[in-house]
């Protein structure tokens, strides 16, 4: 009868034991879960801590960008296209203006100068310039200028 | 298993019952003198032991047995038969060593005792004496005699192997009929070992009450003698040296004829403390456990708690700050006004081109393209000197063109001797 009141109490103990370790290991998996939760909204943290410090480098930029009238309202912008022959005097000016200055930036697009081919030797019709003499150079100067609004 | 010290070993001998008490033995009229389980040997009165050849497989060899001792008249009433031993021989045949008992006896021995409160285990005599030659050592053949009253069992075996079994009786105890008795078991040797072609170099020697004699053989036969260990017993406060109760109380359960039911009881009777104490200590390692883990557990549960707590404090600061559209204009505004301060100029790249004073080259065409991140440019011209003066120069060109930064992507130079043309491309980055 002991036996058996002792059989009783083991299967009784067993009982406890197996529900305190199923509790512990619930426990554990709950903790892990919770821990991974805190890592991850860490992580997040510091991804938005970094955002928000690259979002604010930005707007300091462009704030001194206004400052500096460095907003492409505050310019403007004259197109440049001449396509002319030329003495070879007049050429070279035109390709010395074609260039920054204190009043504005030249953006360069692209040059072509061709020699008319009478002046390479070859049977041709002679160029003119505007003027009506003998053309040195076929110009051709794309570009912009571009300069602060005042 | 061998004999639980709680338990009182009774001996059955020539209808006499004994009880042994340490080292008194007593005669008792009845088992229900003694109170507590008891380990009973017995010669069950009308027992007949033998070793016997059947025809037929193992399982069956008690029913053979049986019909083959009711058809000698042996036994004139129904038979039980306790076996020992059992052995398959052949293909169908089977050595068996047993004890007969007739059946109104045996179930006395196994029903009636197995009735009693008290659980009384029962060994045959031959049992025992079969138990003292397994336990003797050796593989070789030996006998064992037990001698008693006016008789004297005889067994001879091997460990693995039973030849022989028998009883020889004298007609009183005189001393003529003890010493005939004597030679009675040494012929019944000397016939087993020439029947059995073996040779029984040892004969243990078991006595009980007045038959405590030394074997009167020849002194060949002497020096085969072994003496198991013997007891002092006082009996009617007279000391008796026997060595019966020895062998007696070194049997083990399984040898007993007792119902499996009664060893079953008895097994669970001798273990039930161990088993008892086997299971408060499981019991009590059990409880330990599911303290130490649900301590374990509310340690777990705070630095859930605690972890929880954390998670609820961690504020997700938003960035206050926002880009506007033009973010992105201005950016490829400034970009380009970068560019394009670092691009050459019209004048500088015609600078380049005109520095090297090689006058016999004239460009005839001079083509510039501004990339996002590089100029492009593609030059001809023609070159008035005889082709060595021609060849230098230009290679002089490049040379300089090479070290101003300028990659040449193409270059064409034709020669007719006396004039030279070429046509180059360009590059050069723009940083």
């Amino acid at each position: 009868m002991f036996t058996v009141l002792l059989a009783v109490v083991l299967c009784a103990s067993a009982y406890g034991f197996l529900s305190a370790y199923a509790l512990k290991t619930i426990r554990q998996e709950q903790l892990a879960a919770r821990q991974n939760h805190l890592r991850l909204l860490n992580r997040q943290r510091l991804e938005l801590a970094r955002q928000a410090a690259a979002l604010n480098q930005a707007a300091r930029f462009v704030a001194r960008a206004q400052e500096l009238g460095l907003q492409r309202n505050d310019w403007a912008f004259y197109d440049v296209n001449v396509q002319a022959p030329l003495e070879y005097e007049a050429a070279q000016e035109i390709i010395a203006q074609c260039s920054d200055s204190s009043a504005a930036y030249f953006w360069p697009l692209s040059l072509e100068l061709k020699v008319p081919e009478q002046q390479q030797g070859k049977t041709a019709a002679p160029s003119q310039t505007a003027m009506g003499g003998p053309a040195d150079v076929q110009l051709m100067v794309k570009g912009r200028f571009v300069a602060r609004q005042r | 298993m061998k004999g639980n010290r709680s338990s009182t070993h009774v001996i059955e001998l020539d209808g006499e019952l004994y009880r042994m008490d340490g080292g008194t033995v007593s005669a008792i009229e009845d088992l229900r003198e003694i109170s507590g389980d008891k380990w009973l040997a017995t010669d069950f009165q009308e027992g007949l032991s033998r070793v016997m050849t059947v025809e037929g497989p193992v399982k069956y060899a008690e029913l053979l047995v049986r019909r083959k001792l009711q058809e000698s008249g042996e036994f004139e009433e129904p038979v039980s038969i306790f076996t020992h031993w059992k052995k398959k021989r052949g293909k169908n045949t089977t050595d068996i060593f047993f004890t007969a008992v007739p059946s109104r006896l045996a179930q006395y021995y196994q029903d009636e005792l197995g009735r009693q409160e008290d659980i009384i285990l029962v060994f045959g005599v031959y049992g025992v004496l079969w138990n003292m030659v397994t336990r003797a050592g050796g593989k070789e053949p030996l006998a064992v005699v037990f001698r008693h009253h006016r008789f004297a069992e005889v067994l001879v075996a091997s460990r693995d192997q039973v030849y022989f079994a028998n009883r020889c009786v004298a007609f009183d105890t005189e001393k003529e009929q003890i010493d005939a008795l004597w030679s009675t078991v040494q012929s019944d040797i000397e016939t087993v070992e020439q029947e059995r072609r073996i040779g029984v170099n040892r004969i243990i020697c078991l006595n009980w009450l007045h038959a405590e004699e030394i074997p009167p053989w020849p002194n060949e036969w002497q020096h085969r003698l072994v003496v198991a260990e013997q007891t002092d017993c006082v009996v009617d406060d007279r000391l008796h040296v026997v060595s019966w109760p020895f062998a007696v109380q070194r049997q083990s359960t399984g040898r007993s004829v007792s119902l499996l039911s009664e060893k079953l009881f008895y097994f669970a009777k001798s273990w039930a403390p161990a088993l008892n104490m086997l299971l408060v200590l499981l019991t009590t390692a059990l409880v330990i456990g599911a303290v130490g883990y649900r301590g374990r557990a509310y340690q777990l549960q705070r630095r859930i708690n605690d972890t929880q707590q954390q998670i609820g404090e961690i504020k997700m600061d938003l960035p206050k700050e926002t880009l506007d559209q033009d973010f992105d204009s201005l950016l490829k505004f400034l970009g380009e006004l970068d560019r394009n301060r670092q691009a050459p100029s019209y004048q500088q790249i015609v600078d380049d081109l005109t520095l090297m004073p090689f006058d016999a080259l004239a460009l005839h065409r001079l083509k510039v393209e501004f990339g996002s991140n590089q100029v492009r440019l593609e030059l001809a011209g023609r070159i008035g000197a005889s082709f060595d003066r021609a060849h230098g120069g230009y290679q002089a060109f490049l040379n300089k063109l090479t070290s101003l930064g300028y990659r040449i992507e193409e270059s064409r130079f034709e020669t007719r001797i006396s004039e030279s043309q070429v046509m180059l491309k360009l590059s050069r980055p723009v940083t």
